[in-house]
């Protein structure tokens, strides 16, 4: 090909798009191929045009139109072309498919002889929007039109394939469009109902299609589409596109999701009925010695507690014994009592958790083996057990019991309180694709205000206090949506409470919110500080995906869904917005040293949102 | 206690709060000497170096989490990303310990542990554990009950006897399903061995 007729066919078709270059000889065998093209077909000349064409008919029919055609004029179309990668470690080369915009032009010498065609080719799709386009649980097709001027399927995806039933996207491919369509008429009215749509708006796509077409066997099928289409010079449409949804599946998501939300509220509704149950229990356990000393419930201190009251019972135990030995009473109560005595030394080694369930259990035994041995007293042989000694045993067993008790109480309250917070977010996350987004003018001192409120008895519970570090702004405006930043920031303060170890002298998590400058942009900056858990530093990308949870997070048994860190930077980042998080040893001396997560680390997540630009100034300002 | 009694390692990671209610009458029924794993890791470590003598009988959750060793975390993490199954990394250690291999699933996996430290510390656990009885106590008991019953070698007992073995976890269990199914494991393997 020359110079000049390439330079003018470049000036007049091409214009300054970025593509490769080809010419091809009578055979569709490629005789040259410029370094682009090279690069996009990954074939070299000599190789045949059909090898690189994903569906033959609409590509050699392109060719054929070419040389029926104008000399002149170019014959466009979007082809669907591939080439061949070579995977590394394996040996099967993978076929990669990618949109082409194609120009064409039949070639003749002055003889009028057919020398073969030359053309241009653009890749006009991105491996990325296939894949994700064949990943959608929505039918994706393209349709061309043919030399018989009928419209045939180039490609379908497996969700295409799926809604008209169809063993296969490939069992699709060349099949006439029409046949999908009730009637002829019907068919030839869309095409029409296309046309104008295009005319009047100057644009070839429809948004939101609602019609009721057929499968293959003839059963209807609701269907709504979004499509874009391409006419030539005399308004024919040669090429449509789109996606094709169920309306049925559509619903029956729609309505799926609504009822997770009904079952995750009665989930809710319930847990706060567990908690006013506990409530009810705790009042009757008097005296309470954790209802204002939360402090009292840790391992040491209550362990201590439990020991004190398990060594007093079993002193009383062996009191009853031996009065049983000296007085020679019968009884079959006798036995159970020495077994216990026996236990509770064992008892008082094992884990926290499994004392408290058993001393519960045994101080019910208990209780219940008094009350058999009062009750035998009229019929029993004289002396009797002192009343006294029995009472002190009734004591004794109800002060174990109960102190037991509260403390499971607390635990499941406090454990009722996470997992209430943790549905509560996990259904608003789910239904929020239903709630408008909204944007309106939101004061973050407020955001973060009820949000804390919100998790106020849960970080009661824990025995954390919110502490708000240095002077906060009376308000701090952004631009959002107030819900959907108080979830996010409740997402925060929970896995700062959650997250959070008791230390001596108080557990707290610090708030501080003040105005930066980042990149010339005024930005609202708000750290949330807690002590405890560590996050390991190769996890601080993963820990922010759908699901995932720290490798630390189950330490000590804390629950959650792993939405939380994911949910919350998808919502700043919706507002503009950025979340990081940080993690490093809590004590100076260990910053040098290689951490342990056994040692209590500070996490701070920081948030910056843009600033509102406000009409009249800031207020805050003044 | 310790010395009469029957040697328990219970591998559960839900002993704190939720299953706590079931050992009380293990406890005061004193004929066993409970002791508990919570994770993947301390199954290991358990198994593999307990001062205070082999075990008895082994209970077995089917998920479990991997606790700190690293080969665990990954093979956590592997099987959760491929998200048809739960990873049940108990199963996968169930397997070990009575096959010396994985299931089919995570077979790939335990061959790259061959050389590792942990590879040799699960063989010579499996060498040590592969005839100690079991029995299975999980939310996944019914799910994996085909593959439990070869793993436990109970394909020539009754569905009842396979059903005090195989226990499936839920709601509103009886306090006493812990020590029923310790003491038909004792009763099954101990009375019927002598």
């Amino acid at each position: 090909m020359g110079g000049s007729s390439e330079h003018t066919l470049i000036q007049a078709v091409l214009k300054d798009l970025e593509g490769g270059f080809f010419r091809l000889d009578p055979q569709k065998r490629f005789v040259y191929l410029d370094a682009r093209a090279k690069k996009m077909l990954q074939v070299q000349e000599g190789a045949s045009w059909s090898q690189v064409c994903f569906h033959q008919q609409a590509s050699q029919s392109l060719l054929e139109q070419a040389r029926r055609g104008d000399r002149k004029q170019p014959v466009v179309g979007t082809l669907l072309l591939h080439y061949y990668y070579n995977e590394p470690d394996r040996e099967k080369k993978r076929k990669i498919p990618f949109w082409a915009r194609v120009y064409v032009t039949a070639e003749y010498d002055a003889s009028g002889t057919f020398q073969g065609w030359h053309g241009y080719l653009r890749d006009v799709s991105a491996e990325e929007v296939r894949q994700r386009l064949e990943r959608l649980p929505v039918g994706f097709y393209v349709l061309q039109r043919d030399s018989e001027d009928r419209e045939r399927i180039v490609y379908a995806s497996p969700g295409f394939a799926e809604l008209y039933r169809c063993e296969s996207p490939k069992a699709m491919l060349g099949r006439d469009i029409q046949e999908f369509f009730r009637s002829e008429v019907e068919y030839k009215d869309f095409l029409n109902f296309l046309r104008e749509q295009g005319e009047s708006a100057g644009e070839y796509s429809l948004l939101g299609w609602k019609n009721e077409v057929s499968d293959p066997q003839g059963h209807s099928l609701h269907v709504t589409a979004d499509m874009s289409w391409l006419v030539d010079e005399h308004s024919r449409i040669v090429e449509r596109w789109g996606i094709l949804r169920d309306v049925k599946k559509d619903r029956f998501l729609t309505s799926r999701v609504h009822d997770y939300a009904v079952v995750l509220h009665t989930y809710s509704s319930a847990l706060i009925g567990v908690r006013h149950a506990l409530d009810a229990l705790k009042a009757l356990m008097i005296p309470d010695p954790f209802a204002n000393k939360r402090g009292e419930l840790g391992d040491k201190v209550l362990g201590k507690r439990l020991d004190n009251l398990a060594h007093k019972l079993r002193d009383t135990l062996t009191a009853v014994v031996k009065q049983a030995h000296e007085r020679q009473l019968q009884a079959d109560e006798i036995a159970r009592f020495e077994e216990y005595i026996e236990r509770l030394e064992h008892i008082s080694q094992v884990q926290l958790a499994w004392r408290l369930a058993t001393y519960i259990d045994l101080g019910a035994r208990i209780l219940h083996h008094v009350q058999s041995l009062r009750s035998q007293r009229s019929q029993a042989q004289k002396p009797w057990f002192k009343r006294e000694l029995l009472r002190q045993l009734r004591v004794k067993a109800w002060d174990l019991a109960r102190i037991s008790s509260l403390a499971v109480i607390y635990q499941s309250e406090t454990q009722v309180l996470e997992v209430d917070q943790e549905v509560q977010a996990f259904r608003d996350f789910w239904t929020q694709p239903f709630r408008e987004c909204k944007q309106d003018l939101v004061d973050l001192v407020r955001v973060l205000n009820a949000a804390m409120i919100g998790l106020e008895e849960y970080a009661h519970a824990r025995g954390v206090r919110w502490r708000r570090y240095g002077s906060w702004p009376e308000h701090a405006w952004v631009q959002g949506d107030e819900r959907r930043l108080r979830r996010a920031f409740g997402h925060l303060l929970h896995n700062a409470v959650k997250y959070s170890w008791q230390r001596a002298r108080g557990t707290w998590v610090g708030i501080r919110i003040q105005a930066e400058q980042e990149e010339d942009q005024p930005i609202w900056r708000v750290y949330i500080e807690n002590y405890g858990v560590a996050i390991d530093e190769n996890e601080m990308d993963s820990i922010f995906q759908f699901g995932y949870r720290g490798r630390h997070s189950h330490d000590r048994s804390r629950p959650g869904t792993g939405i939380g860190l994911y949910d919350a930077r998808q919502v700043f980042e919706s507002h503009g917005g950025k979340l990081k998080l940080d993690s490093r040893p809590a004590s100076s001396l260990d910053l040098d040293k290689r951490s342990s997560p056994d040692q209590p680390y500070l996490t701070t997540a920081t948030v910056d949102l843009p600033k509102a630009k406000l009409e009249g100034g800031d207020p805050d300002a003044g | 206690m310790p010395g009469k009694s029957l040697r328990v390692l219970w591998i559960e990671d839900k002993t704190q709060l939720e299953l706590a209610y079931l050992v009380p009458p293990v406890l005061l029924d004193g004929r066993y000497d409970l002791e508990v794993a919570r994770d993947a890791t301390e199954m290991v470590n358990y198994l593999s170096n307990s001062p205070r003598g082999k075990f008895d009988l082994l209970i077995f959750d089917l998920d479990l989490p991997p606790g700190d060793w690293n080969e665990f975390v990954i093979f956590y993490k592997e099987f959760e990303k491929q998200g048809k199954e739960p990873a049940m990394l108990g199963l996968e250690l169930l397997s070990f310990v009575r096959t010396g291999q994985g299931t089919r699933r995570g077979q790939q996996y335990w061959h790259s542990l061959e050389k590792k430290p942990l590879g040799t510390l699960l063989q010579k656990i499996h060498q040590e554990y592969s005839k100690v009885p079991a029995g299975v106590f999980s939310i996944y008991t019914y799910r994996a009950r085909s593959q439990l019953i070869k793993l436990l070698g109970l394909e020539e007992q009754s569905k009842e006897v396979q059903n005090q073995i195989l226990i499936q976890k839920h709601a509103g269990l009886p306090r006493t399903t812990l020590l029923r199914l310790l003491r038909f494991l004792e009763k099954f393997y101990f009375s019927k061995n002598q």
